[in-house]
């Protein structure tokens, strides 16, 4: 075939996979990086969409989902609803701005009693952090009979860009599913603005924190369900600087912990002084013998699996305070090499009932 | 940049149409296509773009001064300080943590608490497939088997970006002549490479990502928390999975470079129904195959120095080929049932050839021996004999001798190169043999039955699949664990075990065992289509593959961390 024929073979198809399936073009330029080419496609994308859905290509593509019986997180999201006033801060609602003093110790509702005949089940999930995290916690978890580990990782999603993958939808559908705890870690990816109406906050600003903060509390709000189902939220550990810088992540830490303190229910844990060595990142962490294992993957963001083994511990251990899964007489899973400084769970949480 | 991005749709289609254009001037050609390789190299880390032009310029000075050495001695020591640099960078970037963590753990075990010093090193992407196909390039100057190109060609044949981080390993004497004169714009075999690029695709964003993210990665990651149904069919998944995501990479590959005018030989040939670990080797990853066989296992000496050092030459060759996947003890076990597989393969057929001779009482030369000193390239050899009744055995005397059976003249197909038009290459040295011994046969007595056939199959695969619980575990302890859940586990419930996995392991070994006719008459009636119906069906198909399987991101493919 002449390869004139050949290069209209080949528009012509990427031009229907882009018609046909414009909201998946959306969706993969969401997941990029920010840049000039994540830019670029967006703004070929979102056109593109806008004229499949008027011309009602998008049909295919949805029928395609009903047929195979997927369920599409859709519907209003408190994550999209930014308004800002005139001065370009975003406007927060009562949500947002949790109750009106700290509920640090804000005990959640009376805990059922678990048993190896109704196990307690807990959902762990997240961004990728969780990729090495829950397979540790459901190894943990293995042989103790009144626990039951899921796990479920959405790698690429944060709360920053909810056109991509939305957390308060994706809470919704965990509510439903009703799992007597969450452990949940998100952040790695959320190193970037935050489109508002008028432009982006700038990552890391003080507008953008607030945002960020509400955000976390509107998913913080749906998992816990009024308080009644305890949420344990992993803060983000240290990060290589180059990756995302140091400030940032406390930043963000310091937004989540604060929407942490306004939601009954919800537990924060610090995993930034678990992984920290002399207060910044560290590939290697202290094994307890004198020497030290390799804890972080070369990204300088994500744990290696033995690495993912310090969180599932300090998680369980929190889950352990409230829920006392573990038999009498046995601790629950303790920090390998002790635990550090600062890796207890805060706020501490009452004790149930 | 991987295949099936956004981003390389929007590079393939401007480098189509400027490589197309630009083809006639061959001296624009040239470095237009080595820039767009190296901005695809370099789209994710700019840094290991330099590394790919360091191999270059040292392999090419290298090729050089070996072609212009005078005497022997010389020749060999320029070759050899050429092959350390090699793998020289190659052992830095990959193997520089594995060695100081045994080190550290062997000095830990014997209370000298003194590590060495860790150093956090990326490892570039596709660094083995580049290094091992300049390597070649280098030996096969020094074997007088070619002589050096040009830079250009050299730099643009070790960076040509459809087999740049994933293969197949192409070698200089199959490239560097596609690079001597314009190709054919009025000639692309545009049919097969889409037939090629959509197999793929749907092997890798269907197939392989469905089983990855439903069994395959919740099992490894926790053997401990599952069951052994749950073990066994992760495994067999994990099977599925990486052929699917390794021969999709491969046929993209030479897909995309059809569609830019170059062949590259075929990597895989339903590696699934192979009817022996032999068998199995000439049909997965078969350039990294002949690679290990012509610059590693017949160096070492074959088959020539009796079986013993056979013996020994098969199991380096697959340790070595273990390590070549990645630093961890886990590849190295990898290699070794492999290895070990092989030589137990080899004894058994020498031990029926024995019994053979003694039925016939004729004096017969061992066709799995040959007498020292003799390089055996039987038909479609590989780096080792094969003792395969169906593929290997020989005609005894007297013995009317059959039509090749349907088994080796499958392997003929997948003996190197597959495909039309490849005729003006140099085949690689088992193709040739292939080519030009046709004695490939059995005696009627050893015709396998049918049911003997799925035995040798069935036994295969599975063998296949228990070294692959090592591949694919994190660590050892890991993989030891879900060897011994598979041995305990059994009646624990099984949810991970679904329709859907079982559809999609079942249609990943199926698809093996369609008749190579199947396709080839689908291609035909693909190819009659008019262009724009065609471009319209690969755009359904593309929009069909992405909704069956819902992505956040579409992962790396495997063979990119080797």
């Amino acid at each position: 075939m002449p390869a004139g024929r050949v290069l209209l073979v080949i528009a012509v198809a990427l031009a229907t996979a882009m018609l046909l399936d414009s909201r998946g073009m959306v969706h993969t330029g969401e997941a990029m990086p920010p840049g000039g080419a994540r830019d670029f496609v967006l703004d070929i994308a979102h056109p593109t969409d806008s004229l499949a859905h008027e011309l009602r290509l998008d049909w295919p593509h949805e029928k395609l989902n009903q047929l195979l019986g997927r369920q599409q997180y859709t519907g209003p999201s408190d994550l999209t609803r930014v308004s800002v006033d005139q001065d370009n801060q975003p406007v927060l609602g009562p949500q947002a701005q949790g109750s009106a003093s700290p509920s640090a110790s804000a005990p959640v509702a009376a805990l059922r009693p678990i048993s190896a005949a109704a196990p307690l089940h807990v959902l762990f999930t997240g961004d990728s952090m969780m990729l090495g995290i829950g397979p540790q916690a459901t190894n943990l978890a293995t042989g103790i009979k009144t626990l039951r580990v899921d796990q479920e990782a959405h790698p690429s999603t944060g709360l920053v860009v909810p056109q991509f993958f939305d957390w308060s939808l994706y809470a919704m559908k965990i509510d439903r599913d009703n799992p007597d705890a969450v452990v949940i870690i998100i952040g790695g990816n959320d190193g970037q603005g935050i489109a508002v109406p008028n432009g982006a906050l700038q990552p890391g600003s003080e507008e953008w924190a607030v945002e960020y903060r509400r955000r976390a509390t509107v998913v913080m709000g749906i998992l816990s369900h009024d308080g009644t189902r305890p949420v344990y939220w992993l803060s983000m550990p240290p990060t290589r600087d180059d990756e995302v810088p140091t400030r940032f992540m406390q930043v963000l830490n310091a937004a989540t912990q604060q929407a942490a303190q306004r939601v009954p229910g919800v537990r924060w844990i610090n995993l930034y002084d678990a992984y920290a060595v002399n207060g910044g990142f560290s590939d290697e962490l202290p094994d307890g013998h004198g020497g030290s294992y390799l804890a972080r993957t070369s990204d300088g963001v994500h744990f290696t699996y033995k690495g993912a083994e310090v969180a599932a511990r300090l998680a369980l251990a929190g889950v352990d305070r409230d829920w006392h899964y573990m038999p009498q007489g046995k601790p629950a899973p303790a920090p390998a090499g002790g635990t550090p400084p600062g890796a207890s769970p805060a706020p501490a949480p009452a004790p149930p009932g | 940049m991987i295949f099936p991005t956004i981003e390389f749709a929007a590079f393939f289609l401007v480098v189509f149409t400027l490589s197309w254009l630009l083809m006639p001037h061959q001296r624009v050609w040239k470095p237009f296509i080595l820039a767009a390789s190296y901005f695809f190299y370099g789209y994710a880390d700019v840094r290991f773009t330099l590394l790919l032009a360091a191999s270059t310029l040292l392999n090419q000075a290298g090729a050089i001064a070996v072609h212009r050495a005078a005497g022997q001695r010389l020749r060999k020591a320029l070759l050899f300080t050429t092959v350390i640099g090699n793998l020289g960078l190659l052992g830095w970037f990959k193997y520089y943590g594995f060695l100081v963590d045994s080190v550290d753990s062997a000095l830990r075990s014997v209370g000298l608490g003194a590590p060495l010093p860790f150093l956090r090193i990326a490892l570039p992407v596709g660094i083995s497939f580049f290094t091992f196909m300049a390597m070649s390039y280098v030996i096969d100057v020094y074997r007088r088997e070619i002589q050096p190109t040009s830079l250009i060609n050299f730099a643009v044949y070790e960076a040509f970006f459809p087999h740049l981080v994933a293969g197949p390993i192409v070698r200089a004497s199959e490239f560097v002549p596609q690079l001597q004169g314009p190709r054919n714009p009025r000639d692309i075999p545009a049919a097969r490479a889409f037939f090629l690029i959509m197999g793929g695709l749907f092997k890798k964003v269907v197939l392989a990502e469905l089983l990855a993210t439903h069994i395959v990665d919740p099992v490894f990651n926790s053997p401990d928390a599952h069951s052994a149904p749950e073990i066994l069919f992760a495994t067999y998944g994990y099977a599925v999975q990486i052929f699917c995501d390794f021969s999709a990479y491969s046929e993209m590959a030479i897909g995309f470079a059809l569609l830019l005018g170059f062949r590259f030989p075929d990597n895989f040939n339903r590696p699934y129904t192979a009817t022996s670990l032999g068998d199995y080797w000439h049909r997965w990853h078969m350039t990294l195959s002949r690679w290990l066989r012509d610059y590693l296992y017949i160096p070492l000496g074959g088959n020539r120095r009796g079986p013993k050092r056979t013996y020994v030459n098969l199991v380096v060759t697959m340790l070595l080929g273990g390590l070549w996947h990645g630093a961890a003890w886990t590849y190295v076990i990898w290699g070794g049932i492999h290895g070990t597989g092989l030589c137990v393969e080899h004894w058994w057929g020498e031990r029926k050839a024995r019994r053979r001779r003694r039925r016939a009482r004729t004096p017969y030369p061992s066709p799995y021996m040959p007498p020292a000193g003799h390089v055996q390239v039987l038909p479609g050899d590989h780096y080792y004999p094969i003792a395969n009744p169906i593929a290997r055995a020989r005609p005894l005397p007297g013995r009317a001798v059959p039509k090749p059976h349907p088994a080796a003249a499958a392997r003929l197909e997948g003996a190197g190169f597959a495909g039309p038009g490849l005729a003006g290459l140099r085949p690689a040295p088992g193709a040739v043999a292939v080519a030009a011994a046709p004695e490939v046969s059995v005696g009627q007595d050893d015709q396998p039955s049918v049911v003997g056939v799925w035995v040798c199959r069935i036994v295969t695969f599975n063998v296949i699949c228990l070294a692959f619980i090592f591949f694919r575990s994190p660590d050892l302890s890991s993989a030891l664990s879900a060897l011994g859940v598979l041995f305990t586990g059994w009646g624990q419930p099984s949810p991970l075990i679904t329709p859907t996995v079982l559809l999609a392991i079942a249609v990943g070994i199926g698809v093996q065992y369609l008749p190579t006719r199947f396709w080839d008459r689908l291609q035909l009636r693909f190819s009659l289509i008019r262009p724009a119906v065609q471009g319209l069906l690969l755009g359904l198909g593309i929009v069909v593959f992405h909704t069956l399987v819902p992505h956040t991101g579409i992962a790396p493919f495997i063979y990119f961390r080797f």
